[in-house]
């Protein structure tokens, strides 16, 4: 079991290194508090919002609920050139003009779209604010009709619910910082491991260390196997500290060690990726750029960061053979709905085995180049 | 038996011939340097023996058998170029990782000849070039090899560490140990004294000669290199 003295020597190098177990441990702690802090609570801190009325106070439920806001910060202007100027040179997110004959005539929304969540903030508490007005003024309608309707012979009319929905989640409450946590624990498993394969392997390569051990009696998937099960572990280690510090950082994780396991089937998926790229370049530097040129774009094109539901067909369409989006799809589902979607498992071993079956025989290959 | 057995041993990279028709016979318990400069193919021919690659035509036997099987890599060991040590370990945690490899209880022996033992607890990047050198040359001889070869093993030493290491390698050699030792530098092949010279140019054994013979027509070793360089030119 030779690949067993690999992963053994990879190990007790790695557990003796203090400064590799230092960054191991403390990057994904201070990633998750940066993160924590930065997307816990996604609102905007302060939003200014140029506002005009020329109406007869209609739209005052509007005005007050922006008053009231204290992350919204109100410009009065004299005209709408100076409503339109202020959004166009970044000094307000939002105009929002309320014409004479306010609300026959519609009122203008007029927001920036480089600050979409100052905007989307704003444009929700507008139409939030005015549903709540309309809905207020329709129940006293029908408060007032009331006894007229219960002492009319039949009732003339089927009045509709108001609200005729009831909203469900199985996770209420949700912040978008909940939403990262699963990609984030993925994401710190796979990516430290591989890129720091690749290097450990051409440090190798120079070092001479490549040449003496495929001059030793061991066989070169030894190598490759060892090499995996050391990288595949601390990437297990840097997913529990970030599932974790999440925990304990209050987010909401339905099921914290389904998320476990599938950023270890993460970590060993990507480290494979790593071994074949690694065994593809063959240089370091070449190694490096390689794998960032490759993981950006899958990552990027995941789903952890955007839903692909909002990409184009194009995009989709890499998604379904891009390995990033089956591990966040399965840690996300695994993590807000406590499921484990076999099919994601499935497919993800199959990246896994197929990448060190490669890497594998990549790897293998080096030795003519040493 | 041979140690090492090449008949018509061919090695290409692409369009590049690392080794054409090679056939060399090496007996066991010689010593034999191998000269030659840069891109000659002597780095080739020990990677074949070793069995980190396989010739692309040709035959090689080593112990009678194939160079790329365990049982026979695990009777021969190697110092390469660079010293094939890990930088992060000590010197005895390198020693402990091979032995386990290549399965042996370690000889402590080569460690006292060349003065490792004063360091084995030392990280190896905390080490100068010579003494990784030397550690390097140590370890492969504590992995008790049948056959030891050894790549230019003392580039980077001052002369006397790299007297230590050539009379550690003559030791072993008189002790029954095959020798296969590399180098360009013509002066170190006289000061090893070896049992044979090979001399590689352009892919091709050039020149196959015993020392004393080699010394006595031509009088250096650099005298029989300029002859055989010359000839190959003339070709």
């Amino acid at each position: 079991m030779s690949w067993r003295t690999i992963a053994a020597r990879d190990f007790k190098a790695w557990v003796k290194d203090r400064r590799r177990v230092t960054v191991t441990i403390v990057t994904p702690i201070v990633m998750m508090i940066v993160m924590y802090g930065a997307f816990h609570d996604v609102k905007p801190t302060s939003v200014n919002v140029a506002i005009l009325r020329h109406d007869s106070g209609a739209g005052d439920p509007i005005v007050d609920q922006l008053r009231c806001d204290h992350r919204i910060h109100l410009i009065h202007v004299k005209s709408v050139r100076e409503g339109r100027d202020l959004v166009r040179r970044g000094s307000a997110s939002v105009f929002l003009y309320l014409p004479s004959g306010f609300p026959d005539r519609k009122a203008t929304v007029y927001y920036d779209p480089t600050d979409p969540m100052g905007s989307r903030y704003v444009l929700n508490k507008i139409q939030r604010s005015w549903a709540r007005h309309v809905a207020g003024t329709v129940k006293s309608s029908v408060r007032r009709l009331a006894p007229v309707l219960k002492a009319a012979p039949e009732r003339p009319v089927h009045v509709p619910q108001f609200n005729p929905f009831r909203v469900q989640t199985p996770v209420k409450g949700m912040k978008y910082f909940d939403y990262l946590v699963p990609g984030l624990a993925v994401m710190t498993a796979a990516m430290g491991s591989i890129f720091g394969l690749g290097r450990l392997m051409m440090e190798e390569i120079e070092l001479g260390v490549a040449y003496a051990l495929f001059a030793a009696p061991i066989r070169a998937r030894d190598v490759v196997i060892g090499r995996f099960v050391n990288m595949t572990i601390w990437g297990c280690v840097r997913c529990a500290i970030v599932v974790l510090v999440a925990l304990a950082l209050g987010a909401k994780i339905l099921h914290p060690v389904l998320l476990f396991l599938v950023g270890a089937l993460s970590a060993a998926t990507m480290v494979g990726l790593g071994l074949l790229m690694a065994s593809l370049a063959g240089r370091s530097e070449v190694a490096e750029m390689a794998t960032g040129a490759v993981t950006i774009p899958m990552m990027f094109l995941s789903g952890i960061f955007m839903p692909i539901s909002v990409m184009p067909g194009w995009a989709r369409a890499f998604a379904l053979i891009n390995p990033m989006y089956y591990m966040g799809d399965a840690a996300r589902k695994a993590a807000l709905l406590g499921y484990l979607d076999p099919v994601d498992l499935l497919i993800l071993l199959g990246f896994t085995l197929g990448f060190l079956a490669a890497g594998s025989v990549l790897y293998d290959r080096v030795r003519e180049y040493l | 038996m041979s140690a090492v057995q090449a008949t018509n041993l061919w090695k290409e990279y692409g369009r590049v011939v690392a080794l054409r028709s090679v056939n060399v016979d090496i007996d066991r318990g010689e010593l034999v340097a191998i000269l030659g400069p840069n891109g000659a193919g002597k780095s080739t021919f020990i990677k074949i023996v070793c069995g980190v690659t396989r010739p692309t035509r040709g035959e090689i036997r080593v112990l009678g058998g194939d160079p790329s099987d365990p049982d026979i890599k695990r009777r021969v060991s190697i110092v390469p170029q660079q010293g094939g040590l890990y930088l992060e370990q000590t010197v005895r945690e390198n020693v402990r990782f091979y032995a386990e490899l290549y399965g042996v209880e370690p000889d402590e022996e080569p460690f006292e000849l060349l003065e490792v033992h004063e360091y084995m607890d030392r990280r190896v990047e905390h080490l100068s070039g010579g003494m990784r050198k030397r550690a390097a040359v140590a370890l492969a001889l504590a992995l008790r090899p049948e056959i030891l070869v050894l790549d230019e093993p003392t580039n980077e030493l001052d002369p006397t560490a790299r007297q230590d290491v050539i009379e550690a390698v003559r030791e072993y050699n008189e002790s029954g140990t095959t020798v296969l030792y590399v180098s360009h530098d013509v002066h170190e092949v006289e000061q090893l004294e070896p049992d044979r010279v090979l001399i590689f140019l352009e892919g091709r054994k050039a020149l196959d000669e015993p020392f004393d013979r080699l010394m006595s027509e031509h009088g250096s070793v650099l005298d029989a290199y300029r002859s055989v360089a010359a000839q190959v030119a003339g070709e």
